[in-house]
Protein backbone atom coordinates (compact mmCIF):
# COMPACT_ATOMS: atom_id res chain seq x y z
CA UNK A 1 0.00 0.00 0.00
CA UNK A 2 3.00 2.50 0.74
CA UNK A 3 4.95 1.33 -2.45
CA UNK A 4 1.61 2.48 -4.48
CA UNK A 5 1.32 5.80 -2.82
CA UNK A 6 4.78 6.69 -3.66
CA UNK A 7 4.61 5.22 -7.27
CA UNK A 8 1.09 7.81 -7.19
CA UNK A 9 3.39 10.67 -5.83
CA UNK A 10 5.86 10.24 -8.59
CA UNK A 11 3.29 10.01 -11.32
CA UNK A 12 1.75 13.43 -9.91
CA UNK A 13 4.80 15.11 -9.56
CA UNK A 14 5.83 13.92 -12.88
CA UNK A 15 1.92 15.49 -14.83
CA UNK A 16 3.03 18.54 -12.66
CA UNK A 17 6.19 19.43 -14.03
CA UNK A 18 4.79 18.23 -17.66
CA UNK A 19 2.61 21.04 -17.05
CA UNK A 20 4.67 23.56 -15.57
CA UNK A 21 6.68 23.09 -18.55
CA UNK A 22 4.13 23.89 -20.62
CA UNK A 23 3.09 27.18 -18.98
CA UNK A 24 6.41 29.06 -18.17
CA UNK A 25 7.56 29.40 -22.04
CA UNK A 26 8.25 32.99 -20.87
CA UNK A 27 11.10 31.80 -19.35
CA UNK A 28 13.71 29.84 -21.36
CA UNK A 29 14.75 27.22 -19.74
CA UNK A 30 19.25 28.07 -18.92
CA UNK A 31 20.28 24.49 -20.28
CA UNK A 32 19.98 24.02 -23.67
CA UNK A 33 22.05 22.49 -26.80
CA UNK A 34 25.55 23.56 -26.66
CA UNK A 35 26.02 23.95 -23.00
CA UNK A 36 29.05 22.22 -21.74
CA UNK A 37 29.98 21.45 -18.24
CA UNK A 38 32.82 20.10 -15.90
CA UNK A 39 32.20 20.03 -11.87
CA UNK A 40 34.26 18.20 -9.39
CA UNK A 41 33.17 17.11 -5.86
CA UNK A 42 32.66 14.59 -2.98
CA UNK A 43 30.45 11.37 -2.83
CA UNK A 44 29.27 8.84 -0.57
CA UNK A 45 28.64 4.90 -1.25
CA UNK A 46 27.37 2.43 0.96
CA UNK A 47 27.74 -1.08 -0.63
CA UNK A 48 23.88 -2.65 -0.54
CA UNK A 49 25.83 -6.18 0.27
CA UNK A 50 28.09 -5.21 2.36
CA UNK A 51 27.69 -3.13 5.74
CA UNK A 52 30.35 -0.98 4.03
CA UNK A 53 30.56 2.96 3.51
CA UNK A 54 33.20 4.23 0.70
CA UNK A 55 34.25 7.81 -0.15
CA UNK A 56 35.05 9.27 -3.64
CA UNK A 57 36.57 12.56 -4.98
CA UNK A 58 33.97 12.68 -7.99
CA UNK A 59 34.83 14.86 -11.27
CA UNK A 60 32.03 15.01 -14.50
CA UNK A 61 32.40 16.11 -18.00
CA UNK A 62 29.22 16.63 -19.88
CA UNK A 63 28.19 18.13 -23.26
CA UNK A 64 24.59 19.15 -24.40
CA UNK A 65 24.30 17.68 -27.99
CA UNK A 66 20.44 18.41 -28.47
CA UNK A 67 18.17 21.00 -26.72
CA UNK A 68 17.46 18.08 -23.56
CA UNK A 69 19.98 15.27 -24.27
CA UNK A 70 23.70 15.19 -23.54
CA UNK A 71 26.39 13.29 -22.99
CA UNK A 72 27.83 12.71 -19.47
CA UNK A 73 31.57 10.99 -18.11
CA UNK A 74 31.58 10.98 -14.74
CA UNK A 75 34.83 9.65 -12.92
CA UNK A 76 34.42 8.24 -8.85
CA UNK A 77 38.13 8.22 -7.25
CA UNK A 78 38.07 6.07 -4.27
CA UNK A 79 39.81 7.12 -1.30
CA UNK A 80 40.65 4.26 0.83
CA UNK A 81 40.18 4.71 4.77
CA UNK A 82 41.92 2.05 6.74
CA UNK A 83 40.03 2.97 9.77
CA UNK A 84 37.07 0.79 8.08
CA UNK A 85 37.30 -2.84 8.24
CA UNK A 86 35.78 -4.93 5.22
CA UNK A 87 35.92 -2.33 2.35
CA UNK A 88 37.85 -2.80 -0.83
CA UNK A 89 41.55 -1.40 -1.09
CA UNK A 90 40.47 0.04 -4.19
CA UNK A 91 36.81 0.46 -6.13
CA UNK A 92 37.51 3.39 -8.44
CA UNK A 93 34.77 4.00 -11.47
CA UNK A 94 34.55 5.60 -15.08
CA UNK A 95 31.37 6.14 -16.69
CA UNK A 96 30.10 7.38 -20.00
CA UNK A 97 26.51 7.43 -21.15
CA UNK A 98 23.38 10.03 -22.12
CA UNK A 99 22.27 12.46 -19.60
CA UNK A 100 18.41 13.39 -20.07
CA UNK A 101 17.76 17.03 -18.87
CA UNK A 102 14.08 18.38 -17.28
CA UNK A 103 15.30 21.62 -16.63
CA UNK A 104 12.81 24.27 -15.23
CA UNK A 105 14.70 28.07 -15.26
CA UNK A 106 17.60 27.85 -13.74
CA UNK A 107 17.03 23.72 -11.93
CA UNK A 108 17.35 21.42 -13.78
CA UNK A 109 16.60 17.72 -13.03
CA UNK A 110 18.69 14.87 -15.02
CA UNK A 111 18.26 11.47 -15.54
CA UNK A 112 21.35 9.10 -16.33
CA UNK A 113 22.07 5.89 -17.27
CA UNK A 114 25.47 5.16 -17.58
CA UNK A 115 27.18 2.21 -17.79
CA UNK A 116 31.26 1.73 -17.01
CA UNK A 117 33.98 0.17 -15.49
CA UNK A 118 35.01 -0.48 -11.80
CA UNK A 119 38.69 -1.30 -11.26
CA UNK A 120 38.16 -2.81 -7.99
CA UNK A 121 41.01 -4.59 -5.08
CA UNK A 122 40.81 -6.75 -2.20
CA UNK A 123 43.76 -7.54 -1.03
CA UNK A 124 42.85 -10.06 1.07
CA UNK A 125 41.47 -12.47 -1.30
CA UNK A 126 44.02 -11.68 -4.60
CA UNK A 127 47.22 -13.56 -4.89
CA UNK A 128 48.40 -10.35 -6.95
CA UNK A 129 48.56 -6.64 -6.62
CA UNK A 130 46.51 -6.22 -9.77
CA UNK A 131 43.55 -4.16 -10.03
CA UNK A 132 40.82 -5.57 -12.05
CA UNK A 133 37.98 -3.81 -14.56
CA UNK A 134 34.32 -4.55 -13.89
CA UNK A 135 31.82 -3.70 -15.78
CA UNK A 136 29.23 -1.92 -14.48
CA UNK A 137 26.00 -0.35 -14.94
CA UNK A 138 24.33 2.70 -12.97
CA UNK A 139 21.09 4.60 -13.08
CA UNK A 140 21.19 8.27 -12.03
CA UNK A 141 19.29 10.96 -11.03
CA UNK A 142 20.34 14.86 -9.97
CA UNK A 143 19.49 17.92 -9.20
CA UNK A 144 21.43 21.07 -10.87
CA UNK A 145 20.81 24.93 -10.22
CA UNK A 146 22.91 27.26 -12.16
CA UNK A 147 23.93 30.67 -11.11
CA UNK A 148 25.85 33.39 -12.16
CA UNK A 149 26.11 32.54 -15.53
CA UNK A 150 28.79 30.32 -15.47
CA UNK A 151 28.16 27.93 -12.47
CA UNK A 152 26.46 25.49 -11.54
CA UNK A 153 25.63 23.69 -7.94
CA UNK A 154 24.24 20.13 -7.79
CA UNK A 155 23.66 16.97 -6.02
CA UNK A 156 23.22 13.29 -7.27
CA UNK A 157 22.07 9.86 -6.56
CA UNK A 158 23.11 6.83 -8.44
CA UNK A 159 22.89 2.80 -8.24
CA UNK A 160 25.40 0.80 -9.17
CA UNK A 161 25.34 -2.58 -9.98
CA UNK A 162 28.77 -4.99 -10.72
CA UNK A 163 29.99 -7.86 -9.50
CA UNK A 164 34.15 -8.13 -8.45
CA UNK A 165 34.92 -11.38 -8.93
CA UNK A 166 38.30 -11.92 -6.90
CA UNK A 167 40.20 -14.93 -5.78
CA UNK A 168 37.37 -16.25 -3.47
CA UNK A 169 34.76 -18.79 -4.09
CA UNK A 170 32.41 -16.19 -3.68
CA UNK A 171 31.81 -12.95 -5.98
CA UNK A 172 31.93 -9.80 -3.59
CA UNK A 173 29.03 -7.66 -5.12
CA UNK A 174 29.80 -4.19 -5.62
CA UNK A 175 26.26 -3.14 -6.16
CA UNK A 176 26.54 0.60 -4.93
CA UNK A 177 23.81 3.16 -3.78
CA UNK A 178 26.30 6.59 -4.06
CA UNK A 179 25.48 10.01 -3.31
CA UNK A 180 27.60 13.27 -4.64
CA UNK A 181 27.64 17.08 -4.31
CA UNK A 182 29.68 19.08 -7.21
CA UNK A 183 30.13 22.68 -7.73
CA UNK A 184 31.10 23.32 -11.37
CA UNK A 185 31.89 25.86 -14.16
CA UNK A 186 29.96 25.58 -17.41
CA UNK A 187 29.61 27.90 -20.66
CA UNK A 188 28.34 27.30 -24.11
CA UNK A 189 29.92 26.69 -27.02
CA UNK A 190 29.42 26.33 -30.67
CA UNK A 191 26.24 29.13 -30.84
CA UNK A 192 25.91 28.83 -34.54
CA UNK A 193 25.61 25.89 -36.73
CA UNK A 194 29.08 25.50 -39.08
CA UNK A 195 27.34 26.86 -41.87
CA UNK A 196 25.75 29.84 -40.69
CA UNK A 197 29.03 31.27 -39.24
CA UNK A 198 30.64 34.01 -41.14
CA UNK A 199 33.93 33.36 -42.94
CA UNK A 200 37.37 35.31 -42.24
CA UNK A 201 38.12 37.77 -45.12
CA UNK A 202 41.68 38.17 -46.30
CA UNK B 1 3.06 -6.89 -11.60
CA UNK B 2 1.99 -3.24 -10.35
CA UNK B 3 5.78 -2.19 -9.83
CA UNK B 4 6.66 -2.79 -13.20
CA UNK B 5 3.57 -1.19 -14.89
CA UNK B 6 4.42 1.72 -12.32
CA UNK B 7 7.76 2.19 -13.87
CA UNK B 8 7.00 1.66 -17.58
CA UNK B 9 4.52 4.10 -16.50
CA UNK B 10 6.71 6.61 -15.59
CA UNK B 11 9.60 6.34 -17.57
CA UNK B 12 6.59 6.55 -20.82
CA UNK B 13 6.12 10.01 -19.21
CA UNK B 14 9.56 10.89 -18.94
CA UNK B 15 10.32 10.58 -22.17
CA UNK B 16 7.05 11.48 -23.95
CA UNK B 17 8.32 15.16 -24.11
CA UNK B 18 11.51 14.17 -25.78
CA UNK B 19 9.77 13.56 -28.73
CA UNK B 20 8.61 16.73 -29.86
CA UNK B 21 10.81 18.80 -28.66
CA UNK B 22 13.75 18.69 -31.12
CA UNK B 23 14.66 20.36 -34.28
CA UNK B 24 14.64 17.21 -37.56
CA UNK B 25 17.81 16.42 -38.56
CA UNK B 26 18.94 18.00 -42.06
CA UNK B 27 19.22 14.79 -44.33
CA UNK B 28 20.57 16.61 -47.74
CA UNK B 29 18.39 13.53 -49.58
CA UNK B 30 17.63 10.45 -47.97
CA UNK B 31 18.13 8.78 -43.92
CA UNK B 32 20.50 6.43 -45.84
CA UNK B 33 24.25 7.24 -45.19
CA UNK B 34 23.85 8.07 -42.19
CA UNK B 35 26.71 7.49 -39.71
CA UNK B 36 26.31 7.02 -35.76
CA UNK B 37 28.03 6.45 -32.74
CA UNK B 38 26.83 5.00 -29.33
CA UNK B 39 27.30 2.93 -25.80
CA UNK B 40 25.63 -0.32 -24.72
CA UNK B 41 25.17 -2.15 -22.20
CA UNK B 42 23.87 -5.67 -21.44
CA UNK B 43 23.67 -9.22 -19.81
CA UNK B 44 24.22 -12.43 -21.36
CA UNK B 45 22.38 -15.56 -19.91
CA UNK B 46 24.31 -19.27 -20.43
CA UNK B 47 24.28 -22.12 -19.21
CA UNK B 48 26.72 -24.34 -16.90
CA UNK B 49 26.69 -27.58 -15.04
CA UNK B 50 25.51 -25.73 -11.97
CA UNK B 51 22.58 -24.20 -14.14
CA UNK B 52 22.00 -20.84 -15.74
CA UNK B 53 24.74 -17.57 -15.08
CA UNK B 54 24.20 -14.37 -15.80
CA UNK B 55 26.96 -12.18 -17.11
CA UNK B 56 27.22 -8.16 -17.38
CA UNK B 57 28.98 -6.65 -20.24
CA UNK B 58 29.62 -2.97 -21.82
CA UNK B 59 30.82 -2.25 -25.70
CA UNK B 60 30.74 0.30 -27.77
CA UNK B 61 29.53 0.19 -31.73
CA UNK B 62 28.88 2.75 -34.71
CA UNK B 63 26.69 2.24 -37.28
CA UNK B 64 26.35 2.59 -41.19
CA UNK B 65 23.12 2.96 -42.80
CA UNK B 66 23.67 1.64 -46.34
CA UNK B 67 20.09 1.91 -47.82
CA UNK B 68 16.58 3.19 -46.09
CA UNK B 69 15.82 -0.65 -45.24
CA UNK B 70 19.43 -1.74 -43.94
CA UNK B 71 21.57 -0.60 -41.45
CA UNK B 72 24.53 -2.28 -40.21
CA UNK B 73 26.33 -2.24 -37.10
CA UNK B 74 29.28 -2.77 -35.90
CA UNK B 75 30.82 -3.66 -32.63
CA UNK B 76 32.72 -4.88 -29.69
CA UNK B 77 31.90 -5.84 -26.69
CA UNK B 78 32.82 -7.83 -23.53
CA UNK B 79 30.59 -9.64 -20.92
CA UNK B 80 32.15 -10.89 -17.76
CA UNK B 81 30.37 -13.42 -14.86
CA UNK B 82 30.23 -16.12 -13.16
CA UNK B 83 30.73 -19.51 -15.04
CA UNK B 84 29.36 -22.40 -12.17
CA UNK B 85 30.36 -22.02 -8.95
CA UNK B 86 34.09 -22.33 -9.74
CA UNK B 87 34.67 -20.57 -12.45
CA UNK B 88 34.84 -16.48 -14.04
CA UNK B 89 33.98 -16.50 -17.69
CA UNK B 90 34.98 -13.83 -19.65
CA UNK B 91 33.29 -13.44 -23.41
CA UNK B 92 34.82 -10.65 -25.86
CA UNK B 93 32.84 -10.42 -29.27
CA UNK B 94 33.87 -8.07 -32.00
CA UNK B 95 31.63 -8.33 -35.00
CA UNK B 96 29.04 -7.10 -37.43
CA UNK B 97 25.11 -7.32 -37.50
CA UNK B 98 22.60 -6.55 -40.43
CA UNK B 99 19.15 -4.43 -38.95
CA UNK B 100 16.55 -5.36 -41.44
CA UNK B 101 13.47 -3.23 -41.20
CA UNK B 102 9.82 -3.88 -42.28
CA UNK B 103 8.72 -0.33 -41.97
CA UNK B 104 9.20 1.59 -45.37
CA UNK B 105 10.58 4.92 -43.53
CA UNK B 106 12.09 4.79 -40.17
CA UNK B 107 9.50 6.03 -37.51
CA UNK B 108 9.35 6.91 -34.24
CA UNK B 109 9.55 3.31 -32.84
CA UNK B 110 11.47 0.92 -35.45
CA UNK B 111 11.24 -2.73 -35.01
CA UNK B 112 14.30 -4.73 -37.00
CA UNK B 113 15.62 -8.59 -36.94
CA UNK B 114 19.43 -8.61 -37.07
CA UNK B 115 21.60 -10.95 -38.05
CA UNK B 116 25.54 -11.01 -38.65
CA UNK B 117 29.00 -12.58 -37.81
CA UNK B 118 31.04 -12.34 -35.00
CA UNK B 119 34.70 -12.81 -33.84
CA UNK B 120 34.43 -14.44 -30.22
CA UNK B 121 37.41 -14.53 -27.05
CA UNK B 122 36.76 -16.64 -24.35
CA UNK B 123 38.12 -17.05 -21.28
CA UNK B 124 37.49 -18.75 -18.20
CA UNK B 125 39.52 -19.22 -15.38
CA UNK B 126 39.74 -21.14 -11.50
CA UNK B 127 37.73 -18.53 -9.25
CA UNK B 128 40.44 -19.34 -6.87
CA UNK B 129 43.49 -18.70 -9.17
CA UNK B 130 43.63 -15.87 -11.40
CA UNK B 131 46.75 -17.43 -13.40
CA UNK B 132 44.70 -20.72 -13.84
CA UNK B 133 42.51 -20.30 -17.11
CA UNK B 134 41.61 -21.45 -20.26
CA UNK B 135 41.32 -18.95 -23.45
CA UNK B 136 40.09 -19.93 -27.14
CA UNK B 137 39.30 -17.64 -30.43
CA UNK B 138 36.53 -18.90 -32.37
CA UNK B 139 34.19 -17.69 -34.66
CA UNK B 140 30.16 -16.83 -34.12
CA UNK B 141 26.99 -15.60 -35.52
CA UNK B 142 24.12 -14.55 -33.49
CA UNK B 143 20.50 -13.47 -34.84
CA UNK B 144 17.93 -11.55 -32.93
CA UNK B 145 15.12 -9.13 -32.56
CA UNK B 146 15.17 -5.37 -31.59
CA UNK B 147 13.57 -2.21 -31.84
CA UNK B 148 15.25 1.60 -31.41
CA UNK B 149 13.04 4.11 -29.80
CA UNK B 150 14.10 7.00 -32.00
CA UNK B 151 13.81 9.78 -29.20
CA UNK B 152 14.94 12.46 -31.44
CA UNK B 153 15.98 12.75 -35.08
CA UNK B 154 19.48 12.15 -33.76
CA UNK B 155 19.24 10.22 -30.84
CA UNK B 156 17.97 7.04 -30.20
CA UNK B 157 17.78 4.07 -27.79
CA UNK B 158 17.56 0.68 -29.01
CA UNK B 159 16.72 -2.33 -27.22
CA UNK B 160 17.76 -6.02 -29.04
CA UNK B 161 17.71 -9.52 -27.71
CA UNK B 162 19.76 -12.32 -29.76
CA UNK B 163 21.07 -15.65 -29.79
CA UNK B 164 24.71 -16.03 -30.07
CA UNK B 165 26.23 -19.53 -31.28
CA UNK B 166 30.16 -20.09 -31.02
CA UNK B 167 31.59 -22.53 -33.30
CA UNK B 168 35.01 -23.03 -32.02
CA UNK B 169 37.15 -26.41 -30.11
CA UNK B 170 35.63 -27.06 -26.27
CA UNK B 171 37.43 -26.06 -23.79
CA UNK B 172 38.43 -27.62 -20.35
CA UNK B 173 40.03 -26.19 -17.16
CA UNK B 174 41.32 -28.08 -14.92
CA UNK B 175 41.28 -26.70 -11.69
CA UNK B 176 43.41 -27.09 -8.71
CA UNK B 177 41.42 -29.60 -6.91
CA UNK B 178 40.87 -31.88 -9.21
CA UNK B 179 37.58 -30.75 -10.38
CA UNK B 180 37.00 -29.75 -14.47
CA UNK B 181 35.09 -27.39 -16.08
CA UNK B 182 34.02 -28.35 -19.67
CA UNK B 183 32.69 -25.23 -22.11
CA UNK B 184 30.45 -26.62 -22.95
CA UNK B 185 29.32 -27.99 -20.43
CA UNK B 186 27.35 -30.75 -22.22
CA UNK B 187 29.66 -32.13 -24.55
CA UNK B 188 28.34 -30.36 -27.86
CA UNK B 189 30.37 -28.79 -30.49
CA UNK B 190 27.94 -25.42 -30.40
CA UNK B 191 27.81 -23.19 -27.47
CA UNK B 192 26.16 -20.44 -26.98
CA UNK B 193 24.38 -17.78 -25.15
CA UNK B 194 21.38 -15.60 -24.66
CA UNK B 195 22.56 -11.56 -24.99
CA UNK B 196 20.13 -8.59 -23.94
CA UNK B 197 21.44 -5.29 -25.23
CA UNK B 198 20.71 -1.70 -24.64
CA UNK B 199 22.55 0.77 -26.29
CA UNK B 200 22.84 4.72 -27.00
CA UNK B 201 23.24 6.23 -30.14
CA UNK B 202 23.85 9.46 -32.07
CA UNK B 203 24.15 10.07 -35.72
CA UNK B 204 26.51 11.96 -36.57
CA UNK B 205 26.71 12.57 -40.49
CA UNK B 206 25.11 11.57 -43.52
CA UNK B 207 28.08 9.98 -45.06
CA UNK B 208 26.49 9.52 -48.72
CA UNK B 209 25.41 13.43 -49.49
CA UNK B 210 28.49 14.11 -50.89
CA UNK B 211 28.39 11.39 -53.35
CA UNK B 212 24.81 11.66 -55.07
CA UNK B 213 23.98 13.78 -57.77
CA UNK B 214 20.21 14.38 -57.81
Amino acid sequence: MEKVKVSLAIIFFLFISHSSHSQSAGSAPFVRKSLMSMSGGLGGGIFIYHPVQNIYFTGSFSYCMEERIGIRSDFYLFIPDAAIGGQLDRNSTILLGPEFHFPAGHLDWTILFQPGLSFSYLKDEASTNQTQAEPVLTLSTGLTYYFLHNFHLGVNAQYLRGNYFSESIDRYNISELRFTAALGVNLFVNHQAAYQRKRPKF
Amino acid sequence: MKKSFTITLVFCLLFAQYLFAQKQMRYKHDQDGTFSIGIRSGLSFENSADGINMSQGLGMQFRIMPTKRINTEWFAESFHGSYGALGVRTDTHIGALALLYPQRRMQRVAPFLAIGPNADFIKIRDRLNKNNFESRWCIGAQAGIGFHINMTYRFDMTLSTQYMLHFGQPVALQLNDGNIIYLPHGGSVLDGHLLFNISFNYKMADLWKKLKFH
